[in-house]
């Protein structure tokens, strides 16, 4: 695949790994929305450039460091990054998750991170159990000035609701879709009133295959990095099984290709929000038939 | 005239199970309830994808492993997990294929009609293959030489994609095969083959064995001809 030349997925920054994972002096190649690129490190300063098909780089392309990563971004004028406060919060501390690759489309990606449903089914016995299974109502906002879709007031039982938890107990989530790549939400930590802060950070290599990134802020003393990582590899592994029998790989966004029930409104906003934008790539062309990928 | 369409052994497919059922360009999740009776559906759960053959049978219902949603025999979403009071709308449904299970082979649609003399013996299933070779690569080795077992045997053919290795009608052996072929898409054909004998005997292990090693050498043959 070439570069795409939707707009909507080219304004906005997209991660293409862990700062960690760019060497000094070793040319990092990797490719974004179709285009080959290489990432070269000098000290903290990083230049991003396309690559041709001799992998030769040219065109620049912006470059930032945050939130553990580095990101990127084709065009001149970006979609502002996603505002993240917990991370100047100096009693957590941030692991990353490394990246993992998944046949998929990003949005495919965003709404399992975005769904609860799946918990007691997906992640039997750490997210979710039968016979637990029902969605109570919560609140979806589309925030268009900030193409933010805020899922609120969600509540969900859950047995292990992370490493540090030892029995089940009802979980508060809030979930930020911030565009078409990045989801952050915040739940219930062990701490009495406090929330955990996690970062689903999707690169997507093309419109049917990804790499997916992310972050865990964590206030849990008691929990090791390595702890933390293999509670986070556990439960993405499980949904990386899921996420690749999905037909077809890029989302549809009218009904009569997929039929959601009201436990889904954070997918319908997020469905809606992309439908209004007209995103183009990752989406399923809108005459194509049902079952037509079977 | 119809062609059978076969997509497995009986025994690929236990009470409350499912499995992934191909013909051609279609997906199908074969399932089988607690009865023993089998169930065909499109393998795509409409509310969010999911191929259906990953999900699981229980309580004689279909269950997509992302979000539970509980399909009946005759494809209608009965139970939405995340809406345990709610009553599933109509719409929600999965299509559903006609499946028949004859001679040891569950065939999509009608079996074939059997010659008088098979649809008299017994069906033991012994292997099924899936070679990366056209359907008519694949039907001539079946009907070929090489796939004569035992020299007292003979080709009959019930349709194109079926057929028998027999005994002569006046011979003493009482024993043979019977193959069903399946158009399993993006190239590959699937040889299903079952042990014929007549009614009161059982199979001989050797008479098995050897149907399975001549499975396995027309599998070498066929993949290894040029293309």
């Amino acid at each position: 695949m070439t570069k795409t030349t939707d707009p909507i997925a080219l304004r906005e920054w997209i991660v293409i790994g862990a700062i960690t994972d760019v060497q000094q002096g070793v040319p990092y190649r990797t490719q974004v929305l179709g285009q080959e690129i290489v990432c070269l490190r000098d000290g903290d300063a990083f230049e991003v450039r396309e690559a041709g098909s001799d992998l030769q780089p040219q065109r620049q392309v912006q470059v930032r460091t945050r939130y553990g990563h580095v990101w990127i971004c084709f065009a001149e004028v970006p979609r502002p990054m996603i505002e993240v406060r917990e991370f100047d919060d100096p009693r957590r501390r941030m692991i990353t998750w490394g990246g993992v690759y998944v046949r998929t489309s990003p949005q495919r990606l965003v709404e399992n991170f975005l769904d609860m449903g799946h918990f007691p089914f997906v992640h039997t016995g750490i997210l979710g159990a039968e016979p637990v299974t029902e969605i109570r109502d919560y609140k979806v906002e589309v925030r268009a000035e900030d193409a933010e879709i805020r899922a609120t007031e969600c509540m969900f039982y859950q047995p292990r609701a992370s490493m540090a938890a030892d029995i089940g107990r009802d979980t508060s989530y809030i979930y930020r879709t911030s565009g078409p790549f990045v989801v952050v939400l915040y739940k219930t930590a062990e701490e009495e009133g406090e929330f955990d802060n996690i970062g689903m950070l999707v690169q997507p290599l093309d419109e049917e295959h990804c790499r997916v990134f992310g972050y865990t802020l964590l206030l849990e003393a008691d929990t090791t990095d390595t702890e933390a990582l293999h509670f986070q590899q556990t439960v993405f592994l499980q949904d990386r099984l899921i996420l690749e029998q999905q037909t077809p790989r890029r989302i549809p966004l009218y009904e009569k290709n997929e039929i959601p029930a009201r436990a889904d409104a954070a997918s319908i906003g997020y469905r809606r929000w992309l439908r209004a934008v007209g995103m183009q790539f990752g989406v399923l062309p809108q005459q194509a038939k049902e079952g037509a990928s079977q | 005239m119809t062609v059978s369409q076969a997509l497995a052994l009986s025994n690929a497919v236990e009470c409350n199970q499912v499995i992934l059922a191909r013909a051609s360009e279609l997906e199908m999740a074969l399932w089988r309830d607690s009865t023993g009776a089998l169930h065909a559906n499109q393998n795509r759960c409409p509310h969010r994808g999911m191929r259906l053959h990953f999900g699981f049978v229980r309580d004689d219902r279909l269950n997509c492993l992302y979000h539970g949603w509980s399909y009946d025999n005759q494809g209608r979403c009965k139970y939405i997990p995340a809406h345990p009071s709610h009553t599933p709308s109509n719409v929600i449904f999965l299509q559903t294929h006609g499946v028949q299970e004859a001679h040891g082979v569950i065939w999509k649609g009608q079996p074939p009609a059997m010659p008088e003399r098979v649809a008299a013996m017994r069906s033991t299933p012994v292997r099924s293959v899936y070679v990366a070779a056209a359907l008519a690569r694949v039907r001539d080795a079946m009907s070929a030489a090489l796939f004569s077992v035992a020299d007292a045997l003979q080709h009959v053919g019930i349709d194109d994609n079926a057929g028998c290795w027999l005994p002569a009608a006046s011979g003493t052996v009482q024993y043979g095969c019977l193959y069903a072929l399946q158009d399993a898409g993006e190239g590959k054909t699937g040889i299903h083959l079952a042990a014929l004998t007549s009614p009161e005997a059982t199979a001989s292990p050797d008479w098995l064995l050897a149907l399975s090693a001549q499975l396995q050498a027309v599998q070498l043959d066929v993949e290894g001809a040029a293309p």
